[in-house]
């Protein structure tokens, strides 16, 4: 074989026969040894972090080396209005929508164009309440806006004032009191932000400053007032967009050109583009990206409160939401689909190479964000040929009817009927034909992310190709047909199945078998779930299960395809015990099946899928197609779902500010509590150590930033807003080391001396009907500000940081509250 | 005209038709329960008792389906005659899967509204924690509880595991609460006793237990004892997870007439009123210490006086009376194989729910004992006991504490999905 690149354009074969060189997982095949490559290695970015990049742009300063105010002010702006929970609320409002209509957003009886209108009708109802509510909350506090001297309250009693304006509990869906409620913590964002900047003379509103700080209600909180009531619909919009799978996963909106001015990216074009070294896709949409861009738009409004810019502002706002982008869960289904129903179609020993060449285009197209190097070179007719016929003789010994019949008996032996799950009369051949369409599409996914020297190459691309195939087949093949080492347990139990079975549109993979699963109180610390906890808290916060007891429990195993929410595994789990729906009550008893999780419970790590930490976030954050997760049916665990104990850290560099907020959940709370009853204020201690001084050296792993706000005043590189944490996060291992341990020392001393000294208050506060309570320690005129400053710019040469405590403020909230 | 085989036929077929539809009209089980009713259930338990009936049912329909089979092949008399003989058979096979779905439907619809479905959900709970809570370190599983309300004076129980009136085995235990013990519901945990008793063997070791133990004092004496460990059994369980709060509710039920509470029936388990109040009372003696349960026990024995009781009951039940230290201990501290050759009170210590217990509870708990989730999941049991305690010793503020109980019940049922 040549060296030269493999795919030459004058070549008409590069493959004689593949079966000769082709490997299988099946039983009764001859295997050979494949060729043993060395490891990738993963480089190590972290090799000295003296020379660690720093997300900072130094550049952006003016010509006297300084950073203009206006921009600092703009981006503090954007940090302090990103709310982590309101991505969180998001997803609820959708997952409720999910609730409410069920099976009349996925009407398979109605053409694509017919339901898309229906859908958006339906939702666009379904919001109505909700829209409603915050205009009339909106119009109440802009009418008594000019009843208050804005300009001489303070920041507390501004926004005390604007709690008033709540939206009354018990009138809407707790989903949609949730929402609403973040959706007026950011005009509360803005109305600060407007107060604050027309005292400081900033920005668009200088010249309102010229008009006196009296003017503020009138002549600038009433316009922008006015402006975001027009935001309203254009959100709610996008809400739909994304409760329809109709955002794209992988894009982060970029700043106008008016906050480009105040973030340093004047010259940036408005286009969306893809995050770099993407391996996993995401499943569904980023509600992230919604956020992100509504308060892009709310900072604009309040930075450039011209007349025109503002009409620009709305305008373009407006524009961006109304946007469309192509479903690629939709695609690829489509793509599933025409593949399926031409398997079973075909006929003993035919060729479906044809087939596969339809296919592998359109999926691919369907997970363009890792699909982008196969798709440059996927032009080139030839690879998609090579990959077709490759695959095509991998499938055909499953071609034809007799054929189909047998694979789907074997796959309903793995334990279809122990699951209720029962295959509707003459559509055993789907089953079969589906299970040969998931292997591609799971090897397909896994070709698409291979590195580009590979298609440059016959015999590695043969290697990855045969690889994926074999990966992906001892996913989806039933044991029994599989040679042993391709069994993803050890005893080989059952296999992966689209569900819902019955249904054409395929929302996620179910395994065939339930596996009994015992855990003991020492593995349960042991197993890490979404956002770092533990399966130990999820057993005794949400479940209420006293620690210390052995668990047994049946566990049900998801797979994520394009387009899955947990929230509709949960909801299609209609004979699943404590599952059904999909609120957040049943769907966050799913976990993500992990090799180290699966290793523990199962004693195998092959059946979890490693993903990267980001979609490890949250039960209602991202999760990756492929991904796996499991739900452990346990008897006798109904409680309802409490929330676990966690800790929200903030550092406030302007303000010079740490705030750390402590979530005790009702549990942990009244055994702290009870403790200081019992006058044992070493044991209450304790009892709240263990939930901070875990939740803070996640923190600084730098594995996840969900529970971390940096609000700089500093423009950064390529993020802002909530994104900018991210933009830090691989700095955070070094940031702890300066820090961490002084942060450990601080808050443990204040809540040593705060349980000592208010343990009354503290008991009282754990009487209130609202489960748990909140510990809010906040410690101003912090000195290492500036040592954080430097970490975060990368000046790490001589770095000393003062570690004298600051003076702190503790408070006590009954229920959660975030920081 | 037609012929004599025909006009059979058409009698054949109308029966057929008639018990086939009406075996097919059971699958409906909203007919037997509203929906409201079923959505009242907790979810693991609605599939599991929707699973079992649907099984019978499906079963009954399979009998039908033969049946019709039958009916469509027979073109003689004689074959007729069969089928006629048949369609009787299935009729009261029929009968029998229509009494089990009636059974159910009935018991699960009792929960007529959301508040009343979250009581029952409560009391299932607290009956399924009350035998977890020996079942578990015992290796042994617990069934599915279905709890109901009925009128009468005592609770039931048709327990898991038994074989229903289809010849189908139950798998939840359906136990029966009435309406005027709605508000002291510790006869659930009676009842749950019998089921634990009938899981682990424990009535047969205990009737062994106290023959043995009893029978140097009298022959006759053991025997009755033993004859009444099911009974017994039920009444330790109760209150070894409930104290004082039972031996009272008991107490309760059973005053009554005198012939009643002295009557003696050897094929009764239930031990003779008199002495089984005066058991319980012994029990709290020999754990709690000095107690109201004093004075109830001379109340009782002044209201029930010894020598008024026929002279048949008079002597046995006066040298039981006298037994009854040893009695509890046989009952409570005696090590039994079906325990792991532990005691009963080794692995349900009373003593959690002796009275300083209970206030001990609610000093460490404050007043989120009543209204914390983590206390009320976590203490349903002791919060029985202790609300029961307190109804029966402070009867003058019984409506203050009917209600706190209620409303924790509440939470409890509520939190159940």
């Amino acid at each position: 074989m040549s060296n030269d690149s493999f795919f030459k354009e004058e070549e008409t074969t590069f493959i004689a026969n593949p079966q000769e060189t082709f490997e299988t997982p099946f039983l009764n095949t001859p295997m050979y040894a494949p060729e043993q490559f060395s490891p990738e290695v993963r480089q190590d970015n972290g090799a000295s972090w003296l020379e660690m990049e720093t997300p900072f742009l130094k550049e952006f300063q003016t010509p006297e080396g300084s950073i203009p105010v206006e921009s600092m002010e703009f981006n503090q702006f954007l940090n302090e209005m990103y709310d982590s929970t309101f991505n969180e609320a998001l997803y609820e409002i959708a997952a409720e929508a999910f609730e409410t209509f069920g099976d009349r957003l996925n009407a398979e009886y109605l053409d694509q164009e017919t339901q898309n209108a229906e859908n958006t009708r339906l939702l666009t109802e379904f919001f109505a309440p909700l829209e409603r509510e915050f205009e009339i909350r909106l119009e109440q506090f802009k009418q008594d806006c000019g009843r208050y001297d804005l300009a001489s309250i303070s920041e507390s009693e501004l926004e005390a004032m604007m709690d008033r304006y709540q939206v009354p509990t018990g009138n809407l869906s707790p989903a949609f009191e949730e929402f609403l409620g973040k959706l007026w913590k950011k005009v509360k964002g803005v109305a600060k932000g407007a107060v604050k900047l027309a005292k400081k003379g900033i920005g668009g509103a200088i010249s309102l400053a010229k008009k006196g700080v009296s003017a503020i209600s009138k002549f600038a909180l009433g316009p922008i007032l006015d402006k975001l009531k027009k935001f309203i619909r254009p959100l709610l919009q996008q809400v739909l967009k994304f409760a329809l799978n109709k955002l794209p996963a992988n894009v982060r909106p970029l700043a106008s050109r008016l906050a480009g001015k105040l973030l340093g990216k004047a010259g940036i074009s408005t286009e969306v583009y893809e995050e770099e070294d993407e391996t996993d896709i995401a499943a569904t949409p980023n509600a992230e990206t919604i956020q992100t861009e509504f308060d892009l738009a709310l900072g604009e409004l309040l930075f450039f409160t011209g007349e025109e810019e503002q009409e620009t502002i709305t305008g373009q706002y407006e524009e961006e939401t109304e946007q469309t982008y192509e479903n690629p869960a939709a695609a690829m289904q489509e793509a599933r689909s025409k593949l399926v129903d031409g398997l079973n179609q075909m006929e003993n020993g035919q060729d479906p190479t044809p087939l596969l060449e339809q296919f592998i285009p359109a999926a691919l197209m369907a997970i363009k964000p890792v699909a982008k190097i196969v798709l440059k070179i996927i032009g080139r007719q030839k690879v998609v040929n090579f990959i077709a016929k490759f695959m095509a003789t991998f499938i055909q010994k499953f071609i034809g009817q007799q054929n189909a019949a047998m694979l789907s008996k074997a796959i309903v032996d793995t334990g279809l009927k122990l699951l209720g799950l029962e295959i509707p009369p003459n559509t055993e051949r789907n089953l079969a034909s589906e299970a040969v369409a998931s292997t591609l599409e799971q090897a397909l996914t896994e070709i698409a992310a291979v590195p580009e020297y590979i298609f440059e190459n016959e015999t590695l691309l043969e290697v990855a190709v045969s690889e994926a195939m074999e990966n992906a087949a001892s996913a989806h093949f039933p044991p029994s047909m599989l040679r042993d080492e391709f069994h993803e347990l050890p005893a080989g139990q059952g296999t992966w199945v689209l569900m819902p079975l019955r249904q054409k549109q395929k929302l996620y993979k179910k395994y065939t078998r339930l596996l009994d699963v015992t855990i003991s109180p020492q593995l349960a610390p042991t197993i890490i779930t979404f956002g770092g906890k533990t399966l130990a808290d999820f057993l005794r916060d949400q479940l209420l299960i006293p620690q210390g007891k052995t668990i047994r429990a049946k566990a049900h195993l998801y797979e994520a395809i394009p387009g899955t929410w947990l929230s509709r595994i949960s909801l299609s789990e209609k004979k699943t015990p404590g599952l059904g729906t999909a609120i957040s009550d049943a769907y966050s008893r799913i976990h993500p099946l992990t090799p180290e999780a699966a290793a523990a419970l199962f004693g195998s790590g092959k059946i979890g899928r490693e993903v990267s930490d980001k979609f490890l976030a949250n039960w209602n954050d991202k999760i990756a197609v492929g991904q796996r997760f499991y739900y452990l049916e346990i008897q006798g665990a109904q409680g309802a779902k409490k929330r676990s104990s966690g800790l929200y850290l903030v550092i406030n560099i302007p303000k010079s500010e740490i705030r750390v907020t402590i979530f005790l959940s009702e549990n942990v709370s009244q055994e702290v509590s009870a403790k200081l009853r019992q006058k044992s204020l070493t044991a209450a201690f304790k009892l709240v150590k263990r939930i901070f001084v875990p939740a803070l050296k996640f923190i600084f792993s730098g594995r996840f930033t969900r529970n971390l706000k940096i609000i700089t005043d500093e423009p950064q590189k390529e993020d802002f807003g909530g994104l900018a944490v991210k933009a830090i996060q691989k700095l955070l291992p070094i940031l702890g080391k300066f820090i961490l341990k002084e942060l450990i020392k601080w808050i443990s001393s204040q809540i040593i001396e705060y349980l000592k000294q208010r343990e009354l208050e503290f008991i009282n506060a754990t009487t209130d009907p609202r489960d748990g309570v909140t510990l809010s320690i906040t410690f101003n005129n912090v000195q290492m500000m500036d040592g954080i400053r430097k970490i975060l710019r990368g000046e790490l040469k001589d770095l000393k940081i003062p570690t004298s405590m600051p003076g702190a403020e503790v408070k006590i909230i009954p229920g959660f509250h975030n920081a | 005209m037609r012929n004599d085989f025909d006009a059979f036929r058409d009698q054949v077929s109308r029966q057929v038709i008639h018990w086939t539809m009406a075996a097919s009209g059971l699958q409906d089980l909203e007919l037997s329960a509203s929906s409201n009713a079923w959505t009242c259930l907790e979810k693991y338990l609605g599939i599991e008792l929707r699973r079992n009936l649907f099984t019978a049912i499906e079963q009954l329909q399979k009998e039908a389906a033969i049946l019709t089979a039958q009916f469509v092949a027979a073109n003689t008399v004689p074959a007729l005659q069969k089928v006629a003989a048949s369609v009787v058979a299935f009729r009261d096979r029929y009968l029998r899967t229509e009494t089990l779905v009636d059974f159910y439907g009935h018991a699960v619809n009792t929960r007529t509204n959301p508040q009343l479905g979250a009581q029952l959900r409560a009391f299932d709970l607290i009956v399924a924690r009350s035998m977890s809570q020996l079942l578990e370190p015992l290796g042994k599983k617990n069934p599915q509880v279905l709890t109901y309300l009925e009128r009468g004076l005592g609770a039931s129980i048709m327990k898991a595991g038994l074989r229903l009136w289809d010849g189908t085995v139950s798998t939840a235990a359906a136990i029966k609460i009435t309406y005027h013990n709605r508000r002291r519901p510790t006869a659930l945990v009676h009842e749950a006793g019998h089921q634990v008793a009938h899981i682990l063997g424990w009535n047969e070791e205990l009737a062994a237990a106290l023959r043995n133990g009893l029978s140097n004092y009298s022959l006759e004496l053991a025997d009755l004892w033993a004859n009444w460990a099911s009974e017994i059994a039920a009444d330790l369980f109760a209150f070894a997870h409930t104290g004082y709060a039972a031996v009272a509710s008991l107490c309760d039920v059973l005053s009554g007439h005198k012939q009643t509470v002295f009557r003696i029936n050897k094929y009764d388990p239930h031990p003779t009123g008199y002495i089984r109040v005066l058991l319980g009372t012994e029990m709290c003696v020999r754990f709690f210490g000095d107690g109201p349960w004093r004075e109830l026990a001379d109340t009782w024995s002044q209201v029930n006086r010894l020598d008024e009781a026929p002279n048949e009951a008079k002597e046995i039940l006066g040298k039981s009376v006298t037994l009854l230290p040893r009695i509890v201990d046989i009952c409570l501290r005696q090590p039994m194989k079906v325990f792991g050759s532990r005691a009963l009170a080794q692995l349900l210590d009373p003593c959690r729910v002796k009275p300083e217990a209970l206030m001990q509870l609610e000093a460490q708990a404050g007043a989120a004992l009543f209204t914390s989730q983590h206390w009320i999941w976590n203490e349903c049991l002791r919060l029985l006991a202790l609300s029961g305690l307190r109804i029966v010793t402070m009867p003058q503020r019984c409506q203050e504490f009917f209600k706190q109980q209620d409303e924790w019940m509440l939470r409890l049922g509520n939190s159940i999905k």
